[in-house]
């Protein structure tokens, strides 16, 4: 009995810790790194500050920022780290056996890959991750991003352009493609 | 058997409860313990003293405007003297900003420079904003706005349409003067 109490004690405050770590944030601290993170109380904040409340545009575009639980982004123009996000990025998609490639795509001659994970139906996704990376190129940088929550993808574009993510402009017209069919 | 069950369950119930209030005190109790510390440059300001006193705002401008009580900052300095010093210090911040009191609104970071927003109370009524920004070159600093129910949108609102006439920002200049 006790030790059940104990056990179920030490379970209850270790996953919480855990749960809000991901694999990638130990490249916050990474020397060469450029990070940014942005979490759901700021996109609860930036949905409060209604500046516009009559243009239906800008209405759309703060409910989606709404619904977001948080973005993190990581930038690295060091080859040795750029290559370590490869692995980590390698096995993140391995594990997680339920984000399936949404696009690939050229952005300046560098190669972008697209994956989501599936929402609620298929305009949604909970998960919209990207990665950035080229061997071949000279310049070898590495780009990942990962947005989670209840992503609206005919909106995210928006959001993604925003914040000069590469590949933004061709996951604009995805959409565009997709609402024709 | 029920005492154990009672010990453990008040044990953790404390924990979370001591580790809520300790924390809350120790970012006002670092910044005054500061603000004596010769090493620190620091500002404390009542919101009263950002008001013009010939302004132009209505009631519920006004009103907006006491919902913000203080404006507080501490900067420390990187010097060659101070490397150690520096570094304790900025540790001791980080560490007081990464408790559960303080939520993280967002952090942009990268060789040489590193930012993080923070805030504590509601989305829609914010008690507490906090900007802590370090450039390994140049040093830290720590901004802090305290207020009640501090309504954002309220306060973008509010600074869309007046005009600057109505604040005395030259403490800006202050600020940038005593960092050159």
């Amino acid at each position: 009995m006790m030790k059940k109490i104990i056990a179920i004690t030490v379970i209850a405050l270790v996953s919480q810790t855990l749960f809000s770590q991901s694999v990638f944030d130990k490249f916050e601290e990474k020397q060469d790194v450029t990070s940014m993170i942005v979490t759901k109380s700021m996109f609860k904040l930036m949905s409060k500050i209604d500046l516009s409340s009559n243009d239906p545009k800008a209405k759309e575009y703060l409910n989606m920022v709404e619904n977001l639980e948080n973005i993190k982004i990581f930038t690295t123009d060091n080859p040795t780290t750029a290559s370590e996000m490869k692995k980590t990025v390698d096995s993140y998609l391995k594990s997680s056996t339920s984000l399936s490639e949404l696009m690939r795509v050229n952005d300046d001659g560098k190669n972008v890959k697209f994956y989501v994970k599936e929402g609620k139906d298929e305009n949604f996704v909970n998960e919209l991750f990207m990665f950035l990376y080229d061997e071949l190129s000279n310049d070898k940088m590495a780009v990942i991003m990962s947005i989670t929550g209840n992503i609206d993808l005919r909106q995210i574009s928006k959001l993604t352009a925003d914040l000069n993510v590469p590949g933004s402009e061709q996951l604009k017209n995805i959409e565009k493609n997709k609402n024709k069919n | 058997m029920k005492s154990t069950i009672y010990i453990s369950m008040s044990l953790v119930l404390s924990i979370i409860l001591f580790s809520a209030c300790g924390n809350n005190a120790s970012l006002q109790k670092y910044i005054v313990e500061k603000q004596n510390d010769n090493n620190f440059i620091t500002i404390d300001l009542p919101s009263s003293l950002l008001l013009t006193e010939d302004n132009t705002l209505n009631e519920e401008q006004l009103q907006t405007v006491k919902s913000i009580k203080k404006v507080n900052m501490i900067a420390l300095q990187l010097k060659d003297e101070n490397k150690e010093f520096y570094e304790m210090e900025k540790e001791r911040v980080k560490s007081i900003l990464s408790t559960e009191t303080y939520e993280t609104l967002m952090k942009f970071g990268s060789n040489d420079m590193g930012a993080s927003l923070l805030f504590t109370g509601d989305v829609e009524a914010i008690d507490e904003i906090i900007i802590f920004a370090s450039d390994s070159e140049k040093g830290f600093g720590l901004f802090r706005v305290i207020g009640e129910d501090m309504n954002p949108s309220q306060i973008v609102k509010m600074m869309n349409k007046v005009n600057s006439q109505n604040f005395d920002l030259s403490f800006m200049n202050e600020i940038g003067g005593l960092l050159e």
